[in-house]
């Protein structure tokens, strides 16, 4: 029994696992609510890999990773076109921030651009901020 | 017990509700393997969810969902775990991981940032350049470990994929 620490190699791990034996690989999800511990847990009982969390920022990765096993489990071959949702999810908070970072570089190059939409959101972001 | 798919939803939001206090639940997901009928419907297979309440009889319950069925029971399933995670899940602590990107980012200056030995060799100074040069190879040393480390990892992933 292994803890991986990265979601990623979870991931990566755990799907591949599954596809070694899809008929005696099973996924279980242990949730303790007293302590907010969330395990997940697959197995083929032979090699056995965890990953543990007390944080909500994996639900909507867990979230991904739950469908794309069960459609695995069901051997569904819309699996194929999964990968791709997983990413953004992923992806989905980092981007914002680039997008304001980029925007006001925008703003300083070319200020007529419409890029004038995106840079607005950031002042008031900051507004936001001074107020607290 | 096997019930239908909204039945077993049902049920798992009551599970959930008895076990906020105490008690974990399981919720294990896998293939159904019927052995009778060798082909089934171009090959798909319907999946086993069974939920229980840390080993009480009475609370295990399961259902089995087709695979027509499973975009609208994900879609169900997913809003109530999300439900009953996120009030006790940490959220995210932006504070937290500020710090520690920080902390890393100082740790990787200091292995990576060339170390230049300078001063004079004998006479006045020469303490200073001995402490630069033990500097280097500690960072060559750390260099060498981080390395091994990766290496390592690789291996691992390997082993396991």
């Amino acid at each position: 029994m292994v803890y991986l620490h990265s979601w990623q190699e979870y991931q990566d791990a755990a799907e591949a696992l599954y596809e070694k034996s899809p008929n005696d690989t099973r996924y279980c999800v242990k949730w303790k609510a007293s302590e907010g511990k969330l395990v997940l847990k697959i197995t083929d009982n032979t090699t056995c890999i965890k990953f543990k969390t007390y944080s909500s920022i994996f639900l909507n990765r867990f979230e991904a990773l739950n469908l794309s096993l069960m459609q695995k489990m069901q051997n569904q071959q819309r699996k194929v076109q999964e990968p791709p949702p997983p990413p953004p999810v992923a992806a989905a908070s980092p981007l914002p921030e680039a997008l304001g970072r980029a925007s006001p570089m925008q703003g300083v190059i070319s200020s007529v651009t419409p890029s004038a939409g995106p840079s607005a959101g950031g002042v008031k972001k900051k507004k936001q901020k001074k107020k607290k | 017990m096997v019930v239908d798919n909204d039945v077993f939803l049902k049920h798992l939001s009551e599970l959930f509700e008895a076990s906020k206090e105490h008690g974990s639940i399981w919720l294990t997901h896998k293939r159904t393997v019927t052995h009778d009928t060798t082909t089934n419907d171009n090959g798909e297979y319907p999946l086993l969810l069974r939920a229980n309440h840390g080993g009480a009889k009475e609370s295990k319950i399961s259902t089995i969902i087709s695979p027509a069925a499973l975009p609208a029971f994900h879609a169900h399933y997913a809003a109530l775990l999300k439900t009953h995670l996120t009030p006790l899940l940490r959220k995210r602590d932006k504070k937290r991981e500020k710090i520690k990107s920080e902390l890393a980012a100082k740790r990787k200056k200091r292995m990576t940032e060339p170390i230049v030995v300078e001063g004079p060799k004998r006479g006045n100074g020469r303490r200073k350049r001995q402490r630069l040069v033990k500097a280097v190879k500690k960072q060559e040393a750390s260099q060498r470990a981080a390395a091994a480390r990766a290496e390592e990892e690789e291996k691992r992933k390997r082993e396991r994929v």
